[in-house]
């Protein structure tokens, strides 16, 4: 009877274990589909002559290319864990891919694909598992009618982070402003590299206690300088809200402040055309009060990738790769430059594209912001999100909102306080990046 | 036939239970293996033992694995002393119940309440414990607070169940109550501290949920515990490592408990002979 028990058991986990493990070959790999795995909804997020692409790529192959849009990371990760997941992950303007090498999803696709060549050389990630179909730079919008109330000369093209931060001196040395998250965030911007906190040979966090708190207390002292209109009434939980939720009152309130009062700013803080499509930005360059200038005070839009990895478990990896092939070619690349919002990452196109702009007579100040920042992209001065480490990026995060705990607390920090605060957030950093 | 069913009908009752427990505990434990040899738990490329090379190499794991230790080692003899010697108390003292009820009461309290006393009484404000290098010790007070109910009703059924003309006869030949207590009733009780040690270990591990509430994913390096290390792997998803930790901590939990039943045996063989 023992016999028998044990006979069954085994059975039973060897049954269980069978159906626990994933069958390689279901169904879906039959069907001529390729999968996009992707965040949020692709309608709003792919350009027309991506469409226009995906219905003549459907229709010459006979296949269907579809979206499988999730909301959380962790619905993605499950998706990947399928064995016939989805064949091609999307990897947006300010997303990372670097996990997706590390774990080993993304497929080394540089030497699969013929096109891949014609990407310019400094965008192209050195493994060879992503390959980005568009970029933008995103610029700075200064207006005019403050540099001509403050008699102030107008910068060129090849202006710097410096200069911003002077004209802005001037700017709030005449007249206080408004406070906004989006003023603080500027002063805020270069953190990292001003407190040297990341040691990212070693991986650890080192924190000069001394310099933060001198770093803070400055901050309070340009905040309460009298250069910036504070509302009184608001507690550390108001500002916190203006900072972090979108959805308060507080966040709504300033966004439709720093919208309606662009004539007495000095930068217009929503603007979001492409430097590099000098189609799509031509007429915005005529406007009177514009003086549009390349990127110098947030880093992370000079240089905006967009694409695709390839995902090793992924059904019919050779029709996404031909996907993606075509995508790179110069006829879908020209197509996308045309459609006046991304800018090709094909470099065999550069005649094409400047006669596209004879044609339509672009403006010549876009030609030159265009030509000035692909130069800057082509000699590698610009770099994309992705090539900051993905870790770099959350300890910024993570130190910008303790800056503001500190800055903004309802009753002061005490040195002693400030530096057990900081202690507890150096070992908290510390024990993450170790784990 | 019919006698040989007769004879095993106590398997067939524990079957269910017996493929239950297969499927929940055994076919995981298999898969997980597998997890901790391949290069993620997206790619099934073999790795040997590079994830538990990784893992011991990780600073977050030692530190981990420190404070559990540490923890433990306290922790857990502590306890055991502590719920034996109120058990004793109330078992000689034939106290009234509502005794026992205050004693067994922390265990219904919810973490999160008890996180938040806590964190007023040893929190800034209060002593000012928990971000110190001293934390442990607020950890081990709400492990002890929390759990000795439980173990004090394991040992009370323990000595309920002494056999009364042992002691008298002791009494008889002229042994104080300390000769009584170390020559006979603690060795007579050896087997319900076994028990009460194993479940000890067990329970130890749910000190996680509470430093978890006082202090998140992150908590003061002195009480970032094994548990802070999976869980997080977990969240990242990274289960090539959670496996891994997992199998280092389940070895040493197997090392404990298998030292516990030897020296329960080599107890029992011990009273047996005399």
């Amino acid at each position: 009877m023992k016999r028998v028990i044990a006979i069954i058991l085994c059975l039973t986990l060897v049954l269980s274990l069978i159906g626990c493990t994933s069958t390689e070959n279901s169904s879906s790999t039959k069907n001529k589909e390729i999968t996009i795995l992707m965040y949020g909804s692709p309608y709003e997020e792919f350009g027309a002559a991506f469409n226009t692409y995906k219905e003549k790529f459907e229709r010459e192959n006979g296949i269907k290319v579809k979206f499988d849009a999730i909301d959380t990371e962790n619905k993605m990760r499950s998706k990947l864990y399928l064995k016939d997941g989805p064949t091609l992950i999307y990897i947006g303007p300010w997303e990372f891919y670097g996990n997706f090498v590390k774990t080993g999803i993304a497929l080394k696709v540089d030497d699969k694909l013929k096109n891949y060549a014609k990407i310019y050389d400094s965008i192209k990630d050195e493994n060879g598992y992503f390959v980005p179909i568009g970029m933008a730079h995103y610029p700075v919008l200064l207006n005019r009618r403050v540099f001509e109330k403050l008699g102030i000369e107008e910068p060129g093209l090849d202006w710097t982070r410096e200069d911003y931060f002077r004209i802005r001196e001037k700017w709030l040395d005449e007249e206080p402003q408004n406070f906004t998250p989006f003023l603080f965030k500027e002063l805020i911007g270069n953190v990292m590299e001003e407190l040297e906190i990341y040691d990212l040979e070693n991986n650890r966090i080192n924190i000069d206690k001394s310099k933060m708190i001198e770093y803070i207390k400055k901050l309070k002292d340009e905040l309460h300088s009298g250069r910036y209109i504070l509302n009184d009434n608001y507690t550390f939980e108001n500002y916190y809200k203006m900072f972090f939720e979108i959805r308060s009152e507080e966040y709504k309130k300033v966004r439709e402040m720093v919208s309606y009062n662009e004539t007495n700013s000095i930068r217009r803080q929503f603007y979001a055309k492409n430097a590099l499509n000098s189609l799509g930005n031509s007429l915005e360059m005529d406007v009177r009060e514009h003086i549009i200038l390349p990127q110098v005070i947030d880093k992370f839009n000079e240089l905006v990738l967009w694409g695709f990895v390839v995902n090793k478990n992924g059904k019919n990896i050779d029709l996404g790769l031909e996907f993606l092939n075509g995508l790179l070619s110069d006829e879908v690349q020209l197509e996308l430059f045309k459609k006046k919002r991304d800018y090709p990452v094909n470099k065999d196109i550069e005649d094409e594209i400047e006669k596209i702009e004879k044609d339509n007579n672009v403006n010549e100040k876009s030609i030159a912001l265009r030509k000035y920042v692909l130069s800057k992209i082509k000699s590698g001065d610009y770099k994309s999100l992705n090539s900051y480490n993905d870790k770099y990026l959350i300890i910024d995060s993570e130190l910008t909102r303790n800056i503001i705990k500190f800055v903004f607390a309802d009753k002061d920090y005490t040195d002693e306080e400030m530096v057990k605060e900081i202690e507890k957030f150096e070992n908290k950093l510390n024990m993450w990046l170790n784990e | 036939m019919l006698k040989k069913i007769r004879k095993s009908k106590g398997f067939l009752f524990i079957l269910p239970s017996l493929i239950g427990f297969s499927i929940l505990y055994i076919i995981p434990f298999i898969l997980g293996l597998r997890y901790s040899v391949s290069r993620s738990g997206f790619d099934n490329t073999f790795v040997a033992f590079k994830n538990y090379n990784d893992v011991f190499k990780s600073n977050a794991f030692n530190l981990a694995l420190k404070n559990t230790a540490l923890f433990m080692g306290i922790a857990i003899p502590l306890i055991i002393i502590i719920s034996f010697i109120l058990a004793l108390i109330i078992y000689e003292i034939n106290a009234p119940k509502f005794i026992k009820l205050f004693i067994i009461l922390p265990m219904a309290i919810p973490s999160g309440t008890v996180a938040g006393f806590f964190r007023k009484v040893f929190g800034t404000g209060g002593f000012n414990l928990i971000n110190t290098e001293y934390a442990m010790i607020v950890v081990v007070l709400i492990f002890i607070w929390r759990n000795t109910g439980y173990n004090l009703i394991i040992y009370l059924a323990g000595l309920s169940q002494l056999r009364k003309e042992i002691i008298e006869a002791s009494m008889i030949d002229g042994a104080n109550y300390f000769q009584r207590l170390w020559h006979i009733i603690i060795p007579l009780i050896t087997p319900t501290t076994v028990f009460v040690g194993i479940v000890t270990i067990i329970n130890s591990f749910k000190v996680f949920k509470d430093i978890f509430i006082l202090q998140g994913n992150y908590p003061n390096p002195k009480i970032y515990m094994l548990q802070h290390y999976m869980n997080n792997k977990f969240r990242d998803l990274q289960y090539e490592k959670l496996t891994s930790a997992a199998y280092v901590f389940a070895a040493v939990i197997f090392v404990f408990a298998f030292l516990l039943f030897y020296f329960d045996r080599k107890h029992a063989r011990k009273v047996g002979e005399s």
